[in-house]
């Protein structure tokens, strides 16, 4: 059958996410994948950065065991098998494209392998065979833009996935770019032991978190050893190194963390709008072309549970279930030692947009399960407009601040107030009690300060 | 395969329904066709009719209970169908009195509160007035805080949730005053239970009201008043009346006065326009559709003659009979409720010789009917028995000033006073 409900091309968070979801409506689905199942996310991105994060935490943690009473190890003696820590990793890579796969044949969607060519606003080609749909989807992800390091050679230049598949790596780094995936590129670098340069052309890292978070991976960086540039781009090459201007960075592998760029599938006898370099959809993912529809990192969203909401919200249109997509309620996680975690507005934006707040931030060095872990720095922020008290942004340093800005999440999506949270019994010990007292604190009436 | 059946989009703006009967039970068969459920609109009393073969799983509302267009209805169980494309059926049986495009999704995320796992909790006996409304905190905050029913809006969030943009959207509907649909409210006293009985508003009332607030106060109405003398009329009518009975025909005034009417329009466009002040601009219609103001036990409606000035004498008698029975038995599509472009109210059939017309906004001019009254006439300098027909015309005085007015009902007199004259034009 070459005729289809739907059909997704690109098979990542985003483009996964919609196949089951329109499989589940009833919706006939085929999904078109030109390499793996899960995409950027779970081959060479979200997943292995972490899994291998991991690794380089417990390197760390072991070089550091005695702290915690733990003797005998001798420090000089551990050493870091890069090729077994990716060999973890690619267990684990591979366990979950085998339950995408097994997820897209339980809803019954046709998984197509190729290249998916746009050859109308109802139809696709994969190389020789056309297929028409009622629906498509494009979810075709993006690559890290190069053209920004032009001046040196280029084949001095690595990858995040090349680096991640590799099965040794050097013993100098640097890591060009000022966005999560440099951040936590270079950390785990240096956590291993690895001397590591940023290099970035941004004016803050990470540019996009509440200022102080933003602060506090500049501080972090330069207390772990990171020397890092700002609006600084690589010049010229040298011998064994770059410049960065007048500076001479020393380096045996260049890992390219440019901003994300979106990956367009060929298009014939369509004309998408485009907005920034990116897909303009509206808020329920659909393009200038109704029958057309974009979500995931083409339109400039760049997180996979974001892509994954969008396919969702794309999905559901389709079957005529109006859920729109709101890019203000995404919590973005970065995977530092402590973590970093953020959703809504930041407190520039809400000077910028005049919008009246109120504020309560809370330090982890008084709390206690912080402290257990080793962990304690860090601080929970909340941020409420002023007449009714909703939250309209959380902002967290904390070891588990992936995990908490769940509640963060929910709590938004509710639309709810300071004085909800204040009512949520918060379990102690824990590190999300932080997330309590912050809101007391906004309130007025911090219980622990 | 379960096939959720969806409270189709009727049109012409309707938004909400209240549930008046329901013809099928869970665990019933039901047939393509089959009546589900009775539902009042606005404007109409409608049977919706299901568009698939089935066994009824679920029924989703009860009865006296208010639903919004995409408001799951009823679950359908259809047997050996595998899952498909969501679909639009399109409805157009005069019969099922619903007319547009019915959508329908197989699975919906969000059934309403109202939805099976919520039936049986202690709320259901309790009136619907006094269940909670599903809101977000910052929601109820607002209303409260902003003086809006939070019982009484439009609710888009997930299981038809309160969210803030509703209660913004309703503060500034409010802010900017009476509005399409929306009746003015002013603050009534509490009455004292014993010295009062209290009916709910049907939603044809409500339409009623709102309709007539956003005449009034969207076009400044100015009135003629008339008399014209219809001897001539009265003898065409009594010759034929009795033949056209045995026919079956009804025979009254109002096709004579609605042919006029239309034929008057030809000459005065005028009065047969639409005023866009958005835009800027007028709007000549070049049809004449005579909307007609029908008393009915549920209160007033305004069925269309399309084409008026194409219809003879008997078509339209035949037409407004038939119109009328089917608007009393609130038979009427919705497509015969609108797209007037001029009416004619008839309050003189009971009693009332002058009254002040309200255009069926947004037509522009509405013509009155009084009693006809046998009274003393100056004829040739004589005073003789004649037999006057009051009329009232009132505008729009934003687009139609008292000369058109005038010169319109001049036209109107002279055929109304000579209806051959209406065979020669």
């Amino acid at each position: 059958m070459n005729e289809f409900d739907v059909i997704i091309i690109g098979a990542g968070p985003a483009g996964y996410v919609s196949a089951i979801r329109a499989g589940q409506l009833g919706l006939s689905t085929a999904i078109v994948e030109k390499e793996k199942l899960g995409g950027m996310c779970l081959n060479w991105g979200c997943i292995p950065s972490k899994t291998l994060l991991e690794s380089a935490k417990l390197f760390d943690k072991t070089l550091h065991a005695a702290t915690f009473g733990i003797e005998g190890i001798d420090t000089k003696a551990v050493t870091f098998n890069w090729k077994k820590a990716t060999g973890r990793k690619d267990r684990i890579v591979m366990r979950l494209v085998k339950g995408v796969e097994f997820l897209l044949k339980k809803n019954n969607v046709e998984t197509i392998t190729g290249v998916a060519k746009v050859t109308g606003s109802n139809k696709i080609a994969v190389d020789d065979a056309e297929f028409s749909a009622k629906n498509i989807i494009i979810a075709t992800g993006s690559r890290p833009a190069k053209g920004r390091m032009s001046a040196i050679d280029q084949s001095k230049i690595t990858e995040v996935d090349e680096l991640f598949a590799a099965s040794e790596i050097g013993e100098k780094f640097l890591v060009y770019g000022g966005n999560a995936s440099a951040c936590e590129t270079a950390y785990m670098l240096r956590l291993l032991g690895k001397k590591v340069t940023m290099v970035a052309p941004d004016k803050a890292l990470i540019g996009f978190l509440d200022g102080e978070l933003s602060k506090f991976v500049l501080d972090k960086f330069s207390k772990s050893g990171i020397k890092t540039y700002l609006e600084r781009e690589i010049t010229k090459d040298g011998t064994d190194g770059v410049y960065a201007g007048d500076d001479f960075i020393e380096c045996d592998q260049i890992i390219n963390c440019s901003d994300r760029t979106a990956v367009i599938p060929e298009l014939q006898n369509v004309d998408i709008a485009m907005e920034n370099d990116f897909v303009k959809t509206n808020e329920f993912m659909q393009t200038n072309i109704p029958s057309i529809y974009a979500i995931g990192d083409i339109t400039g969203q760049i997180t996979a549970h974001a892509g994954s909401a969008q396919g969702t919200s794309a999905v559901n249109h389709i079957a005529g279930i109006k859920q729109p997509f709101d890019p203000l309620k995404i919590p973005m996680n970065i995977y530092l030692d402590p973590e970093l975690a953020s959703i809504g507005l930041t407190e520039e934006q809400l000077k910028e947009q005049g919008i009246e707040y109120r504020k309560g931030e809370f330090p982890l060095t008084v709390n206690g399960k912080a402290m257990a872990e080793g962990t304690a720095e860090g601080f929970v922020k909340v941020l409420a407009e002023s007449k009714y008290g909703e939250i309209l942004g959380v902002h967290i340093v904390a070891p588990s601040a992936t995990d908490m800005i769940a509640e963060a999440a929910t709590i938004m999506q509710l639309e709810g107030t300071l004085e909800d949270v204040g009512r949520v019994v918060h379990a102690h010990p824990t590190v999300s009690e932080a997330l309590l007292e912050a809101t007391f604190k906004a309130m007025d009436k911090p219980l622990h300060m | 395969m379960l096939y959720i059946f969806k409270f189709p989009d009727i049109g012409e703006g309707i938004t909400e329904g209240k549930i008046l009967e329901w013809f099928v039970k869970k665990g019933q068969q039901i047939n393509e066709g089959d009546p589900v459920v009775k539902v009042e609109t606005d404007k109409v009393v409608a049977d919706i009719p299901s568009p698939r073969t089935g066994i009824v799983k679920n029924v989703f509302g009860k009865v006296g209970e208010m639903i919004n267009v995409e408001d799951a209805l009823v679950e359908i169980e259809i047997e050996g169908e595998e899952a498909e494309q969501v679909e639009k059926v399109p409805i157009e049986e005069a019969g099922f009195g619903v007319v547009g495009t019915i959508e329908d999704a197989k699975t919906d995320a969000f059934l309403p509160a109202t939805g099976e796992g919520f039936e049986d909790v202690a709320v259901a006996e309790k009136t619907d007035v006094s269940r909670k409304v599903l809101a977000t905190p910052v929601a109820r905050k607002m209303a409260k805080d902003l003086g809006i029913d939070i019982n009484s809006i439009i609710r888009t969030g997930p299981a038809k949730r309160v969210m803030k943009a509703d209660i913004q959207r309703a503060f500034e509907a409010k802010q900017a005053g009476p509005k399409v649909g929306v009746a003015a409210a002013s603050r009534i006293p509490e009455p004292l239970a014993e010295r009062t009985e209290i009916e709910e508003l049907t939603q044809i009332r409500k339409t009623i009201a709102a309709r007539m607030v956003e005449s009034r106060f969207t076009a400044p109405h100015t009135t003629t008043f008339e008399e014209v003398e219809i001897s001539r009329l009265i003898n065409v009518r009594n010759e034929k009346k009795d033949q056209l009975a045995e026919q079956g025909v009804k025979l009254t005034y109002m096709p004579f006065i609605i042919k006029a009417v239309a034929l008057s329009l030809k000459r005065h466009p005028k009065l047969n326009c639409r005023l866009d002040m958005q835009k800027s601009r007028v709007i000549y219609n070049k049809y004449y559709n005579i909307g007609f103001a029908l008393d009915t036990p549920d209160g007033l409606i305004v069925p269309v003659i399309n084409d008026a000035d194409k219809k003879s004498i008997i078509e339209l008698a035949n037409e407004l009979n038939e119109k009328a029975a089917r608007g009393r038995d609130r038979k009427l599509t919705l497509d015969e409720l609108r797209d007037s472009t001029f009416s004619v109210t008839n309050y003189g059939s009971v009693a009332g010789i002058y009254g002040v017309p309200i255009i069926n906004y947004p037509d522009v001019a509405i013509l009155g009917i009084g009693r006809i009254l046998r009274k003393p006439i100056v004829k040739d300098d004589v005073i003789v028995p004649g037999n006057v027909l009051p009329l009232s015309l009132s505008v729009d005085h934003r687009i139609v000033d008292g000369a058109d007015a005038a010169r319109f009902i001049r036209d109107l007199m002279v055929l109304l006073a000579d209806p051959v004259a209406m065979l020669v034009m």
